[in-house]
């Protein structure tokens, strides 16, 4: 048809079709603005999906301390761990990893280590990192609440529903067929029990360490659990340290609770938990946001010196290969905003897991670290913290929990979780 | 051809679209862990010996004007008094300051003092005995709502006396569409809704505490006490704030054994768990008159009727010599409930 036209009519084609062309490239650029602008805009609040707030499927405590004689953290210590399942019917089993990070003197084994700072002030040496994991079952019925303290764990005969056909605690030593045969109205389990449950003190006192359950299905056919019912486990720690404060000595507790990956309901392939947008389960958030009074801050009320506001911080990785007892790693990257917007920056690895105060993260003098309220010269701060880096197939994600302190040598703590922002990224958990 | 670029200008919108409702859909519920366009501090003291430091940060790169109010315990009248201040928020920035003395803008606060940074405006003190909340939403500059969903909060209370602190999370709901105007509808299309379900861990009241016995202060007299603080999401600060409702529950045992009873709740409500005439049996150890519970762990299953609140708890663990430790904790939550912030 083309053939019939005239070279002026051929040559306004041309000019119409350039021009059509030009609008469509126009528009699509113009679209292709606007998506760019909406993935922008909403990139920052999209893809996080852990969770402090909900029951989940994987369970993760960043921060477990047993230090019962004070000889790590200073103050005796003992973690209380609570862990419930919200099943409205059956039993939810959890399969749990107490991550060991307790680290030793080079110079003296005995000598538990957080990092060299601790064993610097006892001439032992540099602090060597050790990472190891003890797993365990837990047994969790409809509803219900478990907690213990990780000093000590729970043996058979010690949790609230042993059986079947045992008598409700404490006479869980007796056997019974019926509630007659129980002292004290305590009642006979005939019906879901705890059975299968050990849970194992932790291995080493003083530790630091982590704890991760995985909801499994229970059962002969024990996998995890990717059923209708997932999603059913939460739990929080509950830090208490003994306070001394001159003559007075008092429990401080500090509560947190614990972050929750929830499944999505594909079924996990070979021991894989992969952690990731339309993976096994949840992502781990792409950014990790504290916010905190920098340290070294005098108390504005009683402007005593000796009461001083302070932050600790723990983070883990979200990968871990407990096939091969490989940690995670992850290069932790920090950015830190005071309240003049000026921006500061500093990175440590995330070996295992990773806790300190905030002022020696980038210095070994706190007085001049960039979380020391003399050099930001503001009270309040912004941390923003990301992984990068990681060991080759697993990733490096972060988790972590915060716990403010304030006071001097007997300071009192309270502790909080984090908040989070930006895209998923993927992690991977190898179950042994 | 028109047609083509009507089908390209239909296929990119059509994508852009479905990016931003996915991104809208796929991001956050409201929580204590993710940064959002209202934030809710349910617990916000000031006595003669307990004081409260609050945090706002502004996690964007933009500039963020917010309109905060300061909720009073309800009177006689069930109504809670509002006083409101605006703050302007540079990117990125943090900011804090205690109640009991608020913040004044002055530049020239030298480098290290707490009135130091960028003065996000003037922040009135709240007066000696003030037990309420602090609400704090996202608006424009003219003071239109506008949802930016980039601001995130903490509260310390912290006792002067004793020097015992407990901290817990802001409670942020996060804007979902991206026009928002006034009343704010907490209705999962412009904001995210509040939560119907609160979940709570907690040791019954009057329960020993292990770890105080074990420190040697006690001789079996420690004591665990929780209190509830719980602030509505149907506030509407135009007429006067005045909600109310009952909160359900549920409490399981170690046992697994469950109690269940209400309780009624107003705009902002207080409440030692175990220690009302509702709650006696179910929050209570047995080791108290009338106490139900015989593990010292517990879980309760809050149902808030109407338009849902958020709340927090803050367990109390003292000795024999009184002297109190307390922790503060973000409760869990399920469900979805629909509620209503009406602006002045």
């Amino acid at each position: 048809m083309a053939e019939g036209l005239s070279e002026q009519e051929r040559a306004g084609t041309r000019s119409e079709r350039s021009v059509t062309m030009r609008s469509v490239v126009k528009a699509a650029a113009r679209w292709a603005v606007c998506a760019a602008a909406s993935v922008v805009i909403f990139a920052g609040i999209a893809g996080a999906r852990s969770t402090t707030n909900r029951p989940a499927s994987i369970v993760v405590w960043p921060k477990i301390v047993v230090d019962t004689s004070g000889a790590l953290v200073g103050t005796p210590t003992d973690t209380k761990i609570m862990l419930s399942s919200t099943n409205a019917s059956g039993i939810k089993q959890a399969h749990c990893f107490y991550i060991n990070a307790t680290g030793h003197c080079s110079l003296n084994n005995a000598l538990a280590c957080r990092s060299s700072f601790d064993c610097s002030l006892r001439d032992a040496g540099e602090c060597v990192p050790s990472w190891s994991e003890t797993d365990f079952d837990v047994v969790l019925t409809q509803e219900q609440p478990l907690a213990w303290y990780a000093s000590n764990g729970l043996s058979r005969g010690q949790f609230p529903l042993e059986g079947p056909f045992r008598c409700n605690t404490p006479f869980n030593n007796l056997q019974c067929f019926t509630d007659a045969q129980c002292p004290n109205n305590v009642g006979c389990n005939t019906g879901q029990s705890n059975l299968g449950s050990a849970i194992p003190p932790a291995p080493e006192d003083p530790f630091i360490g982590a704890l991760v359950c995985i909801q499994f299905t229970g059962g002969s056919q024990s996998v995890p659990d990717q059923t209708a019912t997932r999603n059913r486990l939460y739990g929080d720690a509950t830090i208490v340290q003994r306070l001394v404060q001159g003559a007075v000595t008092q429990a401080d507790p500090a509560r947190y609770n614990a972050i929750g990956l929830e499944a999505s309901g594909q079924a996990v392939q070979g021991g894989q938990l992969v952690l990731g947008d339309g993976e096994n389960y949840a992502s781990c958030p792409g950014v990790l946001i504290l916010s905190h009074l920098f340290d070294g801050a005098v108390d504005p009320i009683s402007n005593n010196p000796a009461v001083q506001y302070g932050t600790e911080l723990t983070l883990v990785p979200c990968s871990n290969d407990f096939l091969t007892q490989t940690p995670g790693r992850a290069v932790a990257q920090f950015l830190v905003f005071n309240e003049f917007e000026q921006r500061f920056s500093t990175s440590r690895t995330v070996d295992c897991l990773f806790d300190s105060v905030l002022s020696r993260i980038d210095t070994r003098n706190p007085n001049r670290s960039i979380f020391n309220a003399g050099v930001a010269g503001s009270l309040a701060g912004q941390t923003r913290i990301r992984g990068v880096g990681g060991v080759p197939r697993l990733g490096s994600g972060l988790l972590g929990v915060a716990r403010a302190v304030l006071g001097g040598v007997a300071a009192s703590t309270a502790a909080y979780d984090l908040h989070q922002q930006g895209n998923g990224r993927r992690d991977l958990i190898i179950l042994p | 051809m028109r047609a083509l670029r009507r089908s390209w200008l239909l296929g990119m919108g059509f994508v852009c679209i479905l990016g931003a409702a996915t991104a809208t859909h796929a991001q956050t519920r409201s929580g204590t862990d993710r940064p959002g366009s209202i934030l809710m501090f349910p617990k916000v003291v000031r006595t003669a010996s307990r004081d409260t430091i609050i945090q706002i940060t502004n996690t964007g790169n933009n500039i963020n004007w917010v309109h905060c109010f300061y909720l009073s315990a309800p009177d006689g009248g069930g109504y809670c008094g509002a006083t409101d201040f605006e703050l302007v928020l540079t990117r990125q920035q943090p900011t804090q300051w205690r109640v009991s003395q608020g913040r004044r803008v002055n530049p020239t606060d030298p480098f290290g003092d707490p009135g130091a940074g960028f003065d996000p405006g003037l922040i009135p003190p709240v007066p000696l005995g003030f037990q309420g909340a602090l609400l704090c939403v996202e608006v424009d500059s003219n003071g239109n709502p506008f949802g930016q969903n980039r601001l995130k909060g903490e509260v310390t209370v912290l006792d002067d006396d004793n020097g015992d602190v407990a901290k817990y999370n802001a409670f942020a709901l996060a804007a979902r569409g991206s026009t928002q105007d006034n009343p704010l509808n907490l209705d999962n299309s412009e904001y995210e809704s509040c939560p119907r379900q609160l979940t709570l861990n907690f040791t019954p009241r009057g329960s020993l505490d292990p770890v105080i016995e074990a420190l040697g202060n006690a001789a079996l007299n420690s004591f665990v006490s929780t209190n509830l603080t719980m602030l509505s999401c149907n506030l509407d600060l135009q007429a006067g704030v005045r909600s109310n409702g009952t909160v359900s529950f549920v409490v399981y045992d170690e046992f697994e054994s469950p109690f269940s009873g209400s309780f009624p709740y107003q705009c902002w409500s207080s409440i030692d768990l175990g220690n009302t005439p509702q709650t006696t049996g179910q929050f209570r150890s047995t080791l108290l008159p009338g106490g139900a519970i015989n593990t010292i762990f517990a879980q309760a299953r809050l149902t808030v009727s109407g338009a849902g609140g958020v709340a927090v708890a803050e367990s109390a663990h003292s000795d024999q010599a009184g002297v109190v430790g307390t922790a503060a904790s973000n409760l869990h939550t399920a469900g979805a409930a629909v509620g209503t912030v009406r602006l002045p």
